[in-house]
């Protein structure tokens, strides 16, 4: 259990959204434009990380018996820090993200690294933890973000990457077409898994 | 690592203690971010108020009408020689496919529509956001309430919906019609601007 | 007495909270292997829903408002739903023992359901009264219920077909709901 690998665990053997099914919510609705993938990945580091400090820091003294209630107010307060924050230094992100924001507080990835890892780890092992967890986050609604973007509406990050004329796909933009994308992506993970395995 | 077992007294004071210190924090985020954010929605509109009057204007004044409701506000643009050259009425309507669609619009000297900006929108990308495109809003360049029916050809009007994007389309027609129409109520109300009077 | 019946339709078919606004998917996905235990989870989180609506908007209007207190809106909104699924828990435990093993750890999960914490925003942003309140809160829950059930009915098939060995599980769950979403998107209009 070393500092490094506990960060790059988070990025493919335990992907938060891809391996542990956890923050879909946020993956699935988030992802319409890979631009908005960055913006969130952002701001649910910046919890993940924060939230996860402070409760390992004080994990001796949290009481077990509520230590729930304390790990939701630790995180809703950051939550609500990087939603103020974005609505005065980033209108823009603040409002493609929406009620998103809000919801990072219930966003399973952080109360679960919490409650699994960070009350039982010291200080830096838990800020590695939740780097790995949140930049996995991150790439994971990247390429989400980018999959639909480009079939959805043709452009990458605001770019127009399908030339006019060739027709677009508006269902990927469509909560229907979030899940059919993460189905698949899903099934490839499942796909590149099982071969990994059966090589071994 | 086992943990230490707390008394009932000690939890209660370890939990009161979490809450205080989270709500100090916020509040001390709250005030600190209060600026930046008024200061990031003057900003917004400025900058749409910028985009829909006409280019002369030199300066912006606001004014507002008691109505019956409550009141109208519309914003004058005075060229460089004090002369109102135009006008900005806030519309909106629930309409929308998404919920609330929110419109500046942008009115000649006569009070017939020069342009008009969206401020809010949940419309679907790619189709009902197509409101937000210079090809929908450019039927409206010059029209007002005498010249122009506000309802889309299926419903006998005169306007060109989006392809496959009806309902977002008719929650435009109902906003910006609204609009003129609250226009209408502030020139006839006392305090109201008429075109041919210059600012005093 | 119309606008609330459109209301609930809204918040029901319309505008459903899994298929438009995608909230509750975690819950969504892990419970709806069986029609029973969706059936189970989907009543719980109606009654969970709907009153955490309630207490959360009379918070956001007689406290929160009045004393510009704006900014503590998520903390206070969670801590009302954690304490509620806490008493939904207790209840359920002392009076239907064999319903509290069944939904075993999902009723706690009922908590980090985006969809109870969103309803309750939602009802402030969009400005809903209490009546409002109440009807959209009880209309997006029997939505969510719906939409559970719906999906355990289709999964319950699917587990006894053949489906491709990378899709099993989730991947082909997610597929479904999108096929589903799809299909919801039909009442589109049907409240204006």
């Amino acid at each position: 259990m070393s500092l490094a690998s506990e960060f790059t665990k988070g990025l493919w053997n335990r992907h938060p959204i891809f391996r542990l099914l956890l923050g879909m919510c946020p993956a699935l609705a988030v992802s319409t434009k890979a631009v908005n993938g960055i913006g969130m990945g952002a701001c649910v580091i910046f919890v993940l990380v924060g939230s996860n400090v402070v409760i390992s820091l004080f994990r001796k003294v949290i009481p077990n018996q509520v230590r729930i209630p304390v790990f939701i107010v630790v995180i809703a307060t950051f939550v609500t820090v990087v939603d103020l924050l974005l609505h005065g230094l980033a209108p823009e992100i603040h409002k493609a993200l929406g009620i998103f924001i809000p919801l990072i507080v219930v966003n399973c990835i952080i109360l679960g690294r919490a409650e699994a890892f960070a009350q039982k780890n010291d200080l830096l092992m838990a800020i590695s933890d939740g780097l790995g967890m949140g930049v996995g986050f991150t790439w994971g609604l990247v390429v989400l973000g980018s999959i639909r973007e480009i079939f959805g509406l043709g452009t990458w990050f605001g770019m127009k990457v399908i030339p006019e004329g060739l027709p677009t796909v508006i269902v990927m933009i469509l909560p229907a077409g979030g899940f059919i994308t993460l189905g698949f992506l899903l099934a490839a993970m499942n796909r590149i898994e099982h071969c990994r395995t059966e090589q071994s | 690592m086992a943990k230490k077992q707390f008394s009932d007294v000690q939890t209660f004071i370890t939990l009161t203690l979490v809450c205080v210190g989270a709500a100090a924090v916020l509040a001390l985020v709250d005030r600190v971010t209060q600026k930046p954010i008024e200061r990031a929605e003057a900003r917004k509109k400025e900058e749409a108020l910028r985009i829909v009057l006409p280019p002369e204007t030199a300066s912006i004044e606001t004014r507002s009408v008691p109505t019956g409701g409550g009141e109208i506000e519309v914003n004058l643009a005075l060229d460089d020689q004090g002369q109102t050259i135009g006008y900005a009425i806030s519309s909106s309507t629930d309409e929308g496919y998404g919920g609330d669609v929110e419109f500046l619009l942008g009115l000649d000297r006569e009070g017939s529509i020069l342009t008009y900006k969206i401020m809010n929108h949940k419309e679907t990308p790619g189709l009902g956001d197509n409101l937000t495109s210079e090809k929908f809003k450019s039927q409206f360049k010059g029209k007002n309430l005498d010249n122009f029916q506000f309802k889309v050809a299926k419903d006998g009007g005169d306007v060109q919906a989006i392809t496959a994007a009806t309902i977002s389309s008719r929650a435009a027609c109902k906003a910006l019609e609204k609009g003129l129409e609250l226009f209408q109520e502030y020139r006839k109300a006392p305090g109201g601007q008429s075109s041919m009077e210059s600012e005093k | 007495m119309l606008t609330y019946i459109i209301l609930i339709i809204n918040s029901m078919l319309v505008a459903n909270m899994v298929f438009h606004y995608i909230l509750g998917i975690c819950p969504y996905l892990g419970v709806s292997r069986k029609i029973d235990t969706s059936l189970g989870m989907g009543m719980a989180v109606i009654f969970v829903m709907t009153f955490s609506s309630l207490v959360a908007y009379l918070i956001q209007i007689l406290v929160l408002d009045p004393l510009g207190l704006g900014y503590l809106q998520t903390i206070s909104f969670i801590l009302v739903i954690a304490s509620l699924v806490q008493l939904v828990e207790m209840v359920l435990k002392k009076y239907s023992p064999p319903l509290y093993m069944a939904l075993g750890i999902y009723l706690p999960l009922i908590t980090t359901n985006c969809a109870v914490l969103g309803v309750a925003i939602l009802n402030i942003r969009k400005g809903h009264n209490i009546l409002e309140v109440i009807f959209y809160s009880v209309g997006a829950s029997v939505g969510f219920a719906l939409a559970l059930v719906i999906f355990a009915g289709i999964r319950e098939r699917l587990a006894l077909g053949k489906v491709p060995k990378s899709f099993r599980g989730f991947p082909i769950a997610l597929v479904t709901a999108g096929i589903l979403s799809l299909a919801f998107l039909g009442f589109a209009g049907l409240a204006q």
